[in-house]
């Protein structure tokens, strides 16, 4: 097997064109060829130098808070909209599987049915993948290398999909996909992400003066506070939330950084306890709060 | 580091077919060695003198056997059932660990693919 250029040769077949050429060098490991839809791919893995990435200049803070609404907001107060592609394909999705199950079993009509679904679900999938793989590059990268610490809340993204009414919304927004990129890519370039505790109650905490509230609806985007008076918009209040979460995980822990306890938080009693994944390459967290 | 960069092919109607092909050869390797590891395993356990299965050796039992009883096997590239044998093999490694569920057959058209290795 060999790479040249925007050519593949699989031994016993020839050279097959690629769409583009690999972009990494270095010794190449292995290839899977795989099919999606009706569509061939090749996997090469390669045994690549550490590519040198410009590490997190300054050392920003930002909280994230996913959503249903958008996919994104943080603590800034930016947003960042999903594409919700199964939402938005559903009448089509709905159209194909209807015309493929009236189609006769082991019949050609049928077989040409299946492949135009599987065309609409890989399309779905890339649409996604998209979005998350900007997003998260995003994060950790392009916007000007900003922040170096990322807290995401650690949601209990299984349970929240038994929820009948809210799983296609949840499901279509992949956000264990979106932590797992964020940690990966945060780790390449010696950034840290902080997921607060299950139970930290992101959203329905006061942001300014810690006020909590009993509850909450999911209906319910905006809110103003009973003790400071403060209107919130909920996705960024939570987003603020998990920012002071990451800080005050931050401070209690000063260098060493693994299994440490948040401090300073009103509410329950008793240490949370913060999962913090340290990067893979060196860990001098020299850290001042914004 | 090991890095992995995923491209689509665009093969011709010739290559395609070799693909499938291809696909369809692992696919087979993989149902054959977890079926001939199942009844080596149960052997062993009922008489632990026997040996206990391993990627190795279905490999190797595999490449004694292919020329005979499976000739559509040298169409393609013989890394397809190889590979598709040592991935059974991590399979149970993973299971055996408790990371990973016990290895499932493989079924047509779910999922197709075959690994070349680089040596
Ligand atoms: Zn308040």
């Amino acid at each position: 097997m060999k790479v040249s250029g925007s050519h593949i040769r699989i031994p016993k077949l020839g050279w097959v064109r690629m769409r583009e050429p690999l972009r990494f060098s270095g010794k190449i490991m292995s290839a899977t060829v795989s099919r999606t839809a009706d569509r061939w791919f090749v996997s090469i893995t390669v045994d690549t130098d550490d590519p040198p990435r410009r590490p997190a200049e300054n050392q920003g803070v930002v909280g994230v808070d996913v959503g249903v609404a958008a996919l994104a907001t943080l603590s800034t107060g930016e947003t960042i909209p999903g594409p919700k592609p199964h939402t938005a394909l559903l009448k089509r999705l709905r159209r194909l599987s209807r015309s493929l199950s009236r189609k006769q079993k082991g019949s050609r009509n049928r077989a040409r049915a299946r492949r135009k679904l599987a065309r609409l679900h890989a399309r779905t999938a890339n649409i996604r993948q998209d979005a998350l793989h900007k997003l998260t590059s995003k994060l950790t990268s392009e916007l000007t290398r900003r922040f170096h610490t990322i807290v995401i809340e650690d949601l209990n993204v299984r349970g929240m999909l038994a929820n009948r009414r809210l799983a296609r919304s949840i499901a279509d927004m992949g956000w264990g996909e979106f932590r797992r990129q964020l940690e990966y890519k945060a780790a390449r370039r010696g950034g840290l992400v902080v997921a607060a505790d299950r139970f930290f109650a992101s959203s329905r905490t006061c942001s300014a003066c810690g006020h909590q509230l009993e509850v909450l609806p999911l209906s319910v985007r905006r809110w103003r506070c009973r003790a400071c008076g403060i209107l919130h918009d909920r996705d960024v209040n939570a987003a603020r939330n998990l920012l002071a979460y990451g800080l005050a995980v931050l401070n209690g822990s000063t260098a060493s950084s693994a299994g440490c306890q948040a401090c300073g938080e009103e509410g329950s009693g008793g240490g949370r306890k913060a999962v913090v994944k340290p990067a893979s390459t060196k860990q001098e967290v020299s850290f001042v709060p914004a | 580091m090991l890095t992995a960069h995923r491209i689509a092919l665009d093969p011709n109607n010739r290559q395609s077919t070799w693909l499938a092909r291809a696909a369809g050869t692992a696919r087979f390797a993989w149902n054959w060695a977890l079926d001939e590891w199942q009844r080596q395993y149960a052997a062993w356990k009922a008489d632990n003198r026997r040996p206990r299965p391993s990627e190795a050796a279905l490999r190797r039992q595999l490449n004694a056997i292919k020329r005979e009883q499976f000739p559509w096997m040298l169409e393609v590239t013989k890394c397809a059932p190889q590979m598709a044998i040592m991935q059974l093999g991590r399979a149970f490694g993973n299971f055996f660990a408790g990371r990973a569920r016990y290895p499932k057959f493989r079924r047509k058209g779910v999922d197709d693919r075959f690994t070349l290795s680089n040596d």
